[in-house]
């Protein structure tokens, strides 16, 4: 899977780094100073890379916690999001990190240790306020999951800090670690959901839908908080018909009881990234799409299309869902397009 | 197009037979075969020399970022047995610490090691390979072309046990030549991505006949590339949407047209 490791000088020892590295024996491994001369460089190709990505290990030395944009909050007072991963192992075309990042290449933060710090005292510093902290913006947060033991390191903070709460936003069937412990009420995995038609044509290499459900019918059997992200709605000829029935097959499925949260929101990327983008993918039908400007430099779904789409979503989506667990992206709701930012869609 | 990058006559007369190029008229130490869209330009020795010939080949191409380079030649190291073909990881230039990264997207079955790109030969071999023209190669090439496309590889000529004294000019032809089936396939790897860039890059044949047909100023031809891609990804089958554009008289009126069409084209994907 991987052939070609880079690893930063300052992170040659660290014991995540070496386990990792530990399980690609037969890749090259090259040392470099900072992972930004190979990840950031320019007149790289990202959909060239995307055909045979390598890993970065790396350490984050500063911003470990960053705010995250208030539409994707699902009840926190307050709201963070973090990266331990940069990039994705599936390859959506609509995903913006596609448009934000130069290179392919997965970046691997080896220390672990440094944002779980940062994350405690972003709680403490929370106080009573409810904290909630995001993972999935930049990276899948469980498809590489068995490489990075990334929940058997980050959960335990949650497990000590009850008051706050944790999303894993996924794709993913990687849920081996989660079975493997006791469900925590302040931890949501959060999976991601295009209708089955739409996956098949623009998720490449993420697990099919019916996968995707499995793997939530499981967590939720076990008694993990579940969330359902229908973010970004994608459009195309039949999409009414296609989202009625995806809502009607996830929530075959989803128990009321283990529903945390609802959210969805409309495609929309900021306009440079979307301009990346089609340089990289003019053979797409997706970037064929009615899309427009908006005032505020992004990309979007034509008004029309964006508003009919979204309130047909939520209106058959509130058949299901009580209204205290559905938090759309608002400014998309109300299709006023001037209060519409943030970076993107997240990853997953 | 692939451009390959030799220093000396003996590294290229392999190729030069193999690839059937032929010299270019007008320009020196410079071969090309039209049919294959390759060219092979000989540096001479030492990093100047390659940076210089990569300058010179860019020029005379009038190479794009859709263009892959090639730095193909002989390189020492301790213990890899002379005649092993090797793909580089990184390469430094010994006298100034630069650093470049090859970055590759394609696998072959050969070994990966870290160069040193040293000012003069040297007979303390090490764990990187060494020559003296990559970093050269690497620096000529910076933000001239898609970095995927740009290559280095390296046939061990001399090692600890059999030294530089032994590489003669014969020698470094046999050890090409025992490699072409390697070389033929990175250049054929680098020839294929070359051709995706190209592709992805080309407005297509329609573009090209209907800027010829009417007066498109800077941003409606701009305008013109982008409906003729959205186009073709929404028609695939369609082959020439300029027949049915003839009638119209002007630019504005092709682009309205066009325009027009997307938005009555419902949307598929997949």
């Amino acid at each position: 899977m991987i052939d070609q490791i880079y690893i930063e000088k300052a992170v040659l020892e660290h014991p995540r780094a070496r386990a990792v590295m530990g399980r690609f024996p037969h890749a090259t491994v090259t040392v470099c100073d900072r992972y930004g001369e190979i990840f950031n460089r320019k007149a790289q190709n990202f959909r060239l890379q995307k055909r045979k990505p390598a890993l970065i290990l790396a350490g984050k030395f500063a911003n470990h916690v960053l705010p995250s944009p208030p539409e994707y909050a699902i009840g926190g007072a307050v709201n963070y999001y973090f990266s331990h991963m940069l990039n994705c192992i599936y390859d959506c075309r609509y995903c913006f990190l596609q448009g934000m990042y130069r290179s392919a290449h997965y970046v691997l933060f080896v220390n672990y240790e440094d944002f779980c710090q940062a994350i405690i005292e972003k709680i403490q510093a929370a106080g009573a306020a409810s904290a909630h902290f995001f993972s999935g913006y930049d990276c899948d947060s469980l498809a590489l999951d068995p490489v990075t033991d990334f929940v058997r390191e980050f959960l335990p903070v949650f497990r000590r800090h009850p008051q706050a709460l944790l999303e894993l936003r996924t794709r993913s069937t990687q849920i081996r670690a989660l079975l493997a412990q006791e469900p925590m009420p302040n931890c949501v995995v959060a999976f991601s959901f295009t209708p089955a038609e739409i996956a098949a044509a623009i998720e490449h290499k993420a697990p099919p839908v019916p996968k995707r459900l499995q793997a939530l019918q499981r967590l939720q059997e076990h008694g993990w908080p579940i969330g359902l992200r229908f973010d970004p709605l994608i459009y195309q000829d039949g999409a009414r018909q296609q989202y009625e029935r995806l809502f009607g097959q996830v929530f075959d499925v989803v128990e009321p009881a283990r529903l945390h949260s609802v959210s969805l929101g409309s495609f929309r990327l900021p306009k440079s990234f979307y301009r990346n983008l089609t340089r990289l993918y003019p053979d797409e039908v997706l970037f064929a799409s009615p899309l427009e400007e908006t005032a505020d430099g992004m990309v979007a779904y034509r008004d029309s299309i964006r508003r009919e789409l979204l309130s047909f979503c939520r209106d058959t989506l509130l058949n299901y869902v009580a209204e205290e667990k559905f938090f759309p992206c608002e400014a998309v709701i109300t299709s006023n397009a001037d209060t519409d930012h943030g970076v993107g869609v997240p990853t997953n | 197009m692939l451009h390959i990058i030799c220093a000396l006559k003996p590294e290229a007369r392999p190729l030069l037979d193999h690839f059937e190029l032929r010299a270019r008229p007008g320009a020196a130490r410079m071969y090309y075969n039209p049919a294959t869209g390759i060219s092979l330009t000989l540096s001479g020795i030492g990093q100047a020399a390659a940076a210089a010939a990569v300058t010179r080949t860019y020029t005379q191409f009038n190479a794009d970022k859709t263009h892959a380079w090639l730095n193909l030649g002989i390189a020492g190291h301790t213990d890899l047995p002379v005649g092993q073909a090797v793909m580089i990881n990184k390469v430094t230039d010994a006298r100034s610490g630069q650093t470049w990264f090859p970055s590759r997207v394609f696998s072959v079955p050969l070994p990966c090691r870290d160069l040193i790109t040293l000012e003069q030969p040297d007979a303390n071999y090490r764990q990187e390979l060494y020559d003296m023209e990559c970093a050269g190669f690497f620096r000529a090439m910076s933000g001239q072309a898609t970095l995927e496309l740009v290559q280095p590889m390296k046939i061990i000529s001399d090692n600890a046990g059999q030294s530089l004294a032994t590489v003669t000019p014969a020698l470094v032809r046999r050890l090409i030549t025992q490699n072409l089936p390697v070389i033929k396939e990175v250049t054929g790897q680098l020839l294929s991505l070359s051709a995706l860039l190209q592709q992805l890059e080309d407005p297509g044949p329609d573009y090209q006949a209907l800027t010829r047909r009417h007066h498109f100023s800077v941003s409606q031809r701009h305008q013109l590339g982008a409906l003729l891609r959205k186009w073709q990804a929404l028609h695939p089958d369609d082959t020439s949407p300029t027949t049915r554009l003839r009638h119209h008289q002007t630019a504005a009126e092709v682009l309205r047209h066009l325009q027009a069409g997307l938005e009555q084209t419902p949307i598929r994907l997949g």
